[in-house]
C-alpha cells in the first residue's frame, strides 16, 4: 500500500483512513507493507512493515509541525495570488513554487523513489496487488505496477476539483488524476457523489467504480469534559467547526452564520479548529462582523483532543463546499453531539440523524444553528438518535469490504494478463 | 351473510409555512404559518386524482343501486375550508353525494387534532362541537357516531363521546383489545360505553394499503374475488374503513382502483351484500361483550397506538406546548375578540404536524417520509419551523392580551 501521511503525522481524512483500514485489513489475514514519506520520527506500528522513503529534501523541513504543510493540501491563496502573476516566467515559477518551497519537485521525487522501492522489494518476495491513495501516490503506483506486472488499486478520497472548492484546479493534479483512474483496475471510492463526480470528470468507466463508505473507531468518542477547561462558562452554547480552513470545507460560511446565532443566540459561542491558509481573513472576518470575543480559533486540534472538543460542543457544524465523505460527522454523531452537515456531502447519503443545509445558505444554516442551541429537546433527540446511528459504521466492515474489492482486482488483473 | 360498512376519511391538513427566527411576519397570522401555495397544490392535487373521481364513481353506484348502495364519511373541517378556498366544485360534489340520502357523515374533532388526549376536555368537546355544526351547515347532517383522530379510541374518549351524545364510535379491531373476539361484531365500551364499531383490518387493507401491492400473493384484486371474500366472512358486520385519499392517491388511478371501486357495488349486491352506514350498523346489530381499551388504541403503524404522533421527545414537546396553550388562547380571545387567534390555534393543533416530527422507523425510508409534504421530509427540521411558529404564536397572543390590556386601562 502507497499512502503520503499516517497518524500521528496527519492533516486529514486520509491518514485516519489508512491507520484503521491496514489495522483492520491486517486482522483479516491481509499482510502489507506501507510505503509513506519519511518523516522526523519514524512511524511504527505492529500490525504491518512501514517502509519510510528516505528522501533527503524532507528531512531539512520533517518536523512535525511543518510536516503539515507537506500534506496533499498545498496553500490555496499562495497559489491565487501567484496565478495573477503576469509574465509566462513568473507563472511557470509560480507552479513550481506555490508554497514556498518546490512541493511538486518533492512529489514527484518521492514518487520516483517510491516505485523503486516498491520494485525492489516485489524482487525479494513478490506483491500481489498495489493499493494507492489519492493522486499524491497515483505516479508511484502506476510505475511499480507496470513494473512488477500486478493489478492496481486506487481510493480517490477527493479530487482536485474537491480540493479547490472548483475554483483553479491544477491541471497538472488533474491530469495525474486522469491517468491514475484511467490506469488502475479498479477505483475506490467514498460516496456515491464521488463516484459520479469521477464518471463524470474523468470518464471512469462505471464497473471500474466501487464504493465504500469511511467508518470511525467509536472509543475514543465516549470522553467527558467541562467547559470551564477550555474557558467557557457553563451556561455557554458552543458550536465546533473542525476542518481544515480552507475553501473546500467553507469555514467562511460558518463564521457568518455564526454572526448571525450572536445576534439572537446570547449565550453562543463559537470554536473553530483547524489551520489553513484562510485564518487570516476569518479572523479579520470575525472582527469585522463584531464577534471577535465570541469565537475562538484553536489551531489544529490533534487526534487525541478532537473527542474533548465535540463532548463540550452542543452543535457541529461542516460546511463544506465539497465534501468527499465527511469523517468528522460520524465522529461529532458517535461523541452524541447534534450535527449541521452541508448537501454536497458524501456523508449526508447514509446518516440520516443530523440536518443538511445548502453550504451557501448562510441565513438557513444560521436558522437551524439557533434551533438546535434555542430547543433543548430538540438537542437530546437528535444526540441519542445520532450516537447509535454513526456507530454502526465500523472499520472492520471497511476492511472486508476492500478485501473483496481486492479479490475483484486480482481477478481482473489475471483477465487482462 | 355479513352487512358492509364501507368508511371513508376525508382530511386535508394547513401546510406550514417555512418559518425561521429571521421571519417575517405576512399580511395576517393565518399567511405568516401556512403555505396556502402549498396548500393549494396538494389540494388540487387531490381533487383530481382522488375526490372528484371518487364522488363521481360514488354517485353512480347510488343511482345505480336506487340507493341500496351507501357509504360513511369523515370530513375533516379543514379539508371543508381548503375546499372552499381552492376548489369548490370538491364541496359540491360531497353536497351532491350527501343529497341522495345514502351517505352518512360522522363526527369527529374539527382540526384533525389529538385534543381528545389533552387533560382538560374542554378544547376537545368544542372542536367536535364546531366539526358538527359545520356539518350540519354544509351537509344538513346530525352526527350520531363518532370517530377520533387516527380513530385513537380509548375508555376515557369513549365516555366522553357517549357524554356528548354519540350512540356509536369506531375504533380499530386489533388483537391487542379483541383478543380472540372478531371485529365483525359490534361491541360496548366499558361501563356504559358507547357501541363500538371495530374496523376489520386485515380485509381493509387489502384495499387500503394491498391493492397495488405486486408483491402480494392476491394481486391483482378484482371487485368480484374482494366481494366473495366479504360474502364468506363471519359475524353481522365487515367494517372497512380507510383513507379516501386510497382511491387515486395511495393507489395511482392506473392500478385500476377506480374500477375496482365502481365494479364493487355490483359484485357484493350479486351476492346479496347488504351495505349499512355506521350509524345504522350501530342501531341493527346489539352489543355482544364489553371491550376493554384502557390505553390510546389508533389505526396507525404496526404498534396502533400513539407513537406515530408522541412518540419521541420532540413531538411531545410540541404536543405540550399546544396543550399549554389553551388558556392563554382562550383568555386573548374573550379580552380581545379576535377569533383570528382561535382559528390560528386551531389549525396548528392538527395531527398532521407532528405526524411529520417522526423518527421512528424514519430513517428507513418509510410511510412517514412518503407522506410529508416537505421538500426534505427531515423529523428535525419540522420540528425547528414547528416549534418556531408556536414560540411565536405564543409572543403573539401575550402582545395581543397585553396591548388590550393598555387600551383598555388607557380608557379607564
Amino acid at each position: 500500500m502507497i499512502g503520503w501521511e499516517f497518524p500521528p503525522f496527519m492533516s486529514g481524512g486520509l491518514a485516519t483512513h489508512c491507520f484503521y483500514l491496514t489495522r483492520e485489513l491486517a486482522a483479516q489475514g491481509v499482510e502489507i507493507d506501507f510505503f509513506m514519506p519519511k518523516t522526523k520520527e519514524p512511524v511504527s506500528v505492529p500490525w504491518m512493515r512501514v517502509i519510510q522513503v528516505d528522501y533527503s529534501s524532507f528531512n531539512e523541513f520533517g518536523t512535525k509541525a511543518e510536516f503539515r504543510e507537506f500534506g496533499p493540501y498545498y496553500s490555496f491563496c499562495k497559489k491565487q495570488a501567484r496565478q495573477g502573476s503576469k509574465t509566462p516566467a513568473e507563472k511557470d515559477e509560480a507552479r513550481a513554487d506555490p508554497v514556498g518551497f518546490d512541493f511538486f519537485g518533492a512529489v514527484r521525487k518521492y514518487n520516483c523513489l517510491c516505485a523503486q522501492l516498491v520494485e525492489l522489494y516485489n524482487s525479494r518476495e513478490p506483491y500481489d496487488l498495489i493499493h494507492c491513495h489519492d493522486w499524491i501516490t497515483f505516479q508511484a503506483g502506476t510505475e511499480a505496477s507496470r513494473a512488477c506486472r500486478i493489478p492496481m488499486v486506487v481510493t480517490v478520497h477527493s479530487t482536485e476539483y474537491d480540493r479547490t472548492g472548483n475554483l483553479w484546479p491544477f491541471d497538472w493534479i488533474l491530469g495525474i488524476e486522469r491517468s491514475g483512474t484511467a490506469v488502475a483496475d479498479l477505483v475506490l471510492t467514498v460516496s456515491n457523489r464521488m463516484a459520479g463526480q469521477l464518471e463524470k470528470r474523468f470518464g471512469v468507466p462505471k464497473e471500474k467504480l466501487r464504493v465504500f463508505y469511511n467508518a470511525i473507531d467509536a472509543a475514543p468518542f465516549d470522553r467527558k469534559a467541562r467547559r470551564e477547561e477550555f474557558g467557557f462558562s457553563a451556561d455557554s452554547k458552543i458550536v465546533l467547526y473542525n476542518a481544515r480552513l480552507s475553501i473546500q470545507k467553507g469555514p467562511e460560511f460558518f463564521v457568518r452564520a455564526a454572526a448571525k446565532v450572536a445576534e439572537k443566540e446570547p449565550k453562543a459561542r463559537f470554536i473553530v479548529s483547524g489551520s489553513g491558509d484562510l485564518l487570516p481573513r476569518l479572523t479579520e472576518m470575525a472582527v469585522e462582523l463584531g464577534i471577535a470575543d465570541k469565537i475562538k480559533f484553536l489551531g489544529f486540534t490533534p487526534f487525541e483532543e478532537v473527542p474533548l472538543l465535540y463532548a463540550i460542543s452542543d452543535l457541529y457544524v461542516l460546511p463544506s463546499v465539497s465534501e468527499p465523505f465527511g469523517i468528522t460527522v460520524l465522529e461529532a454523531m458517535a461523541s452524541g453531539t447534534p450535527v449541521i452537515v452541508s448537501k454536497t456531502s458524501g456523508v449526508s447519503e447514509i446518516v440520516k440523524h443530523c440536518l443538511t443545509v445548502d453550504f451557501w445558505d448562510v441565513d438557513e444554516m444560521a436558522a437551524k444553528m439557533i434551533g438546535v442551541l434555542r430547543y433543548a429537546v430538540l438537542h437530546d433527540e437528535m444526540a441519542s438518535n445520532a450516537k447509535p446511528e454513526a456507530r454502526r459504521f465500523s472499520w472492520d466492515q471497511v476492511a472486508s469490504e476492500t478485501k473483496w474489492f481486492y479479490g475483484e482486482a486480482l481477478a481482473r488483473g489475471v483477465a487482462h494478463a | 351473510m355479513p352487512s358492509v360498512c364501507l368508511y371513508f376519511h376525508v382530511h386535508q391538513p394547513f401546510r406550514l409555512n417555512k418559518f425561521r427566527v429571521f421571519s417575517k411576519r405576512g399580511p395576517s397570522l393565518h399567511a405568516t404559518y401556512f403555505n396556502d401555495e402549498l396548500n393549494r397544490h396538494y389540494f388540487k392535487k387531490a381533487s383530481r386524482q382522488c375526490y372528484l373521481n371518487a364522488n363521481n364513481v360514488l354517485l353512480n353506484a347510488i343511482t345505480e343501486s336506487n340507493g341500496e348502495f351507501k357509504v360513511s364519511f369523515s370530513i375533516t373541517g379543514t379539508f371543508v375550508e381548503q375546499a372552499k378556498r381552492f376548489a369548490p366544485e370538491v364541496l359540491d360534489s360531497f353536497k351532491a353525494l350527501a343529497e341522495t340520502g345514502c351517505v352518512e357523515f360522522v363526527a369527529e374533532t374539527y382540526s384533525h387534532s389529538l385534543a381528545s388526549l389533552y387533560k382538560d376536555p374542554s378544547e376537545f368537546r368544542e372542536q367536535v362541537r364546531l366539526h358538527s355544526a359545520m356539518l350540519r351547515e354544509e351537509f344538513g347532517a346530525r352526527p350520531s357516531v363518532f370517530r377520533n383522530t387516527e380513530v385513537i379510541y380509548s375508555n376515557d374518549i369513549g365516555r366522553e363521546a357517549a357524554s356528548m351524545g354519540f350512540s356509536a364510535v369506531l375504533a380499530e379491531g386489533f388483537e391487542s383489545v379483541l383478543d380472540w373476539r372478531s371485529p365483525n361484531y359490534v361491541y360496548r365500551g366499558r361501563a356504559g360505553g358507547p357501541k363500538l364499531l371495530f374496523r376489520n383490518y386485515k380485509l381493509s387493507d387489502d384495499v387500503g394499503y394491498r391493492f397495488s401491492a405486486r408483491w402480494w400473493s392476491e394481486w391483482p384484486l378484482t371487485a368480484d374475488k374482494y366481494a366473495s371474500w366479504l360474502a364468506a366472512a363471519d359475524g353481522h358486520t365487515v367494517n372497512l374503513f380507510m383513507d379516501y385519499e386510497t382511491f387515486g392517491e395511495h393507489h395511482w388511478p392506473g392500478s385500476g382502483i377506480f374500477a375496482f371501486l365502481e365494479h364493487l357495488p355490483r359484485e357484493a349486491r350479486k351476492r346479496n351484500l347488504e351495505f349499512l352506514t355506521v350509524g345504522e350498523t350501530a342501531s341493527r346489530y346489539s352489543a355482544l361483550d364489553e371491550v376493554d381499551v384502557p390505553f390510546a388504541l389508533s389505526w396507525a403503524d404496526i404498534e396502533r397506538d400513539t407513537s406515530a404522533w408522541l412518540g419521541n421527545k420532540l413531538q411531545r414537546a410540541c404536543f405540550a406546548e399546544l396543550e399549554s396553550l389553551k388558556p392563554l388562547v382562550d383568555s386573548a380571545v374573550k379580552a380581545t375578540g379576535e377569533t383570528e387567534l382561535l382559528e390560528v390555534y386551531r389549525m396548528l393543533q392538527t395531527s398532521d404536524h407532528l405526524y411529520y416530527l417522526c423518527t421512528k422507523s424514519w430513517a428507513d425510508g418509510d410511510v412517514h417520509k412518503h407522506f410529508s409534504p416537505y421538500k426534505e421530509a427531515n423529523p428535525y427540521e419540522n420540528f425547528i419551523n414547528y416549534m418556531n411558529i408556536l414560540q411565536d404564536f405564543k409572543e403573539e397572543v401575550r402582545k395581543r392580551v397585553e396591548e388590550r390590556a393598555v387600551k383598555v386601562g388607557g380608557l379607564v
